[in-house]
């Protein structure tokens, strides 16, 4: 270990700090450099000078003025505003927050609950709900499986009978009443509702080509009529 | 007297002071306030301001005495508030320069411990001391001369251990370069190679 090395430990060597390899390895080096020993015996003189120096000592009479000062604080402390009473509150936070959040909570529970539903609404309310619902993509009546009213998909069920309401007015031809419930759909689901609706029926109305052969391909001229009509 | 029963001993006061016991509070002042004033005179250079800043810490212990945790050392708390009152002193020292009544009346009885001349070399240990800047002053004061351990040095002064460990080598060192002539002499002396002046 070298010199200098040496010396930056000599004050922890001194005051018994080192241990292990450490301190042997200063001792070691201690043992041959006269100069690092010169050295060690300057910190050595140094500790026994401040082990001598004289310690400071409170003046007499210290106990019986610091307790006199604590005194005199407990009792300028006791006439303090602390001490005071404090004027009763007009309103007690305590008891007003457990009756407000009470109050919300209930409010709450009734909005939610008792608000109206928008899927609710009557049928002829329900136009223009984009709900999309593919099980209404295709309906077809069970007698005329060549029937198959192309329906667009977005449609609730309401606005499929309305716009067949309308094709059947542009028609101005009798319809037949088919039940509802006998409509078949093409995702094999059974329609819940048990009320019938004049639906359009083309068997024997051939002449009337354009509603017909949309009807039975696709529905876009019956579509442009209806739509045209309102 | 171990460490370990010296701690149990502040345990037992403080929770007596908290119980509004006045007899083991003037028991605690009495442990402590010799360690503070030799830390603080030997920090400020002043006994009398030093005397004030030890009474000042008992106050505030007094006016905090509900608030000291139990599971931190009682000397390192009483410490912390004696060392931090220096610092604001000596700050305040700083800014505002105070002269003593005594010094203007020539009063050499009077004047602080580094205005006399130093002779003898626990004089001059003293005087080097207030010289050391004040982070290896304190670190020092409290390690070699108040004897605490590093671990409870590094609490008081909220630094790490090896902060604290660099601090008393690097004073040590500087006291050493201060004192070195009068401790070769010293040194010689006791050696019988120097003789005194009186035997020429």
């Amino acid at each position: 270990m070298r010199c200098q090395k040496v010396r930056s430990c000599l004050s922890a060597f001194c005051n018994g700090e080192l241990t292990g390899r450490r301190f042997s390895t200063v001792s070691d080096h201690l043992a041959i450099c006269s100069g690092c020993r010169a050295e060690e015996q300057n910190y050595r003189s140094l500790l026994k000078v401040g082990q001598a120096v004289n310690s400071y000592r409170v003046s007499d009479g210290f106990n019986n003025r610091l307790l006199d000062r604590i005194a005199h604080e407990r009792f300028a402390e006791t006439r303090s505003k602390a001490y005071f009473p404090k004027p009763a509150p007009s309103i007690i936070i305590r008891r007003v927050i457990p009756i407000a959040l009470t109050v919300i909570l209930v409010v709450a529970v009734v909005i939610t609950n008792y608000a109206p539903d928008s899927n609710s609404l009557p049928g002829s309310l329900a136009i223009g709900n984009v709900q999309s619902d593919d099980a209404y993509r295709t309906a077809q009546p069970i007698d005329n499986p060549n029937l198959t009213g192309t329906l667009r998909k977005g449609w609730t069920l309401d606005e499929q009978l309305a716009r067949s309401d309308r094709i059947s007015r542009i028609l101005q031809k009798p319809t037949f009443d088919i039940p509802f419930d006998n409509y078949y759909r093409g995702n094999a689901y059974n329609v819940s509702t048990s009320s019938s609706r004049p639906v359009p029926y083309v068997d024997g109305y051939y002449r009337i080509q354009p509603v017909i052969t949309v009807f039975g391909t696709t529905a876009s001229n019956a579509n442009k009529e209806a739509e045209v009509t309102y | 007297m171990s460490k370990e029963t010296e701690k149990d001993i502040d345990y037992r006061l403080m929770r007596a002071v908290q119980n509004g016991d006045m007899v083991a509070f003037n028991e605690i002042v009495d442990r402590y306030k010799d360690r503070l004033m030799n830390v603080l005179t030997r920090m400020l250079s002043s006994a009398e301001e030093a005397e004030d800043i030890v009474q000042e810490t008992f106050v505030r212990v007094y006016q905090h005495r509900q608030s000291f945790n139990f599971k931190h050392c009682f000397s390192t708390w009483i410490y912390t508030i004696g060392l931090n009152l220096g610092r604001n002193d000596l700050r305040r020292r700083k800014k505002f320069k105070f002269y003593e009544i005594s010094d203007m009346q020539g009063n050499e009885a009077e004047l602080s411990v580094d205005m006399k001349v130093p002779t003898r070399v626990p004089e001059i240990l003293n005087s080097a001391v207030q010289e050391l800047p004040e982070k290896y002053r304190t670190a020092f004061i409290l390690r070699d001369v108040q004897e605490l351990a590093y671990e409870e040095v590094a609490k008081i002064l909220s630094v790490p251990l090896g902060t604290v460990k660099s601090r008393v080598n690097r004073a040590r060192m500087m006291l050493r370069d201060k004192l070195q002539p009068r401790l070769e002499e010293q040194n010689a002396l006791s050696k019988g190679t120097l003789l005194p002046v009186s035997f020429l």
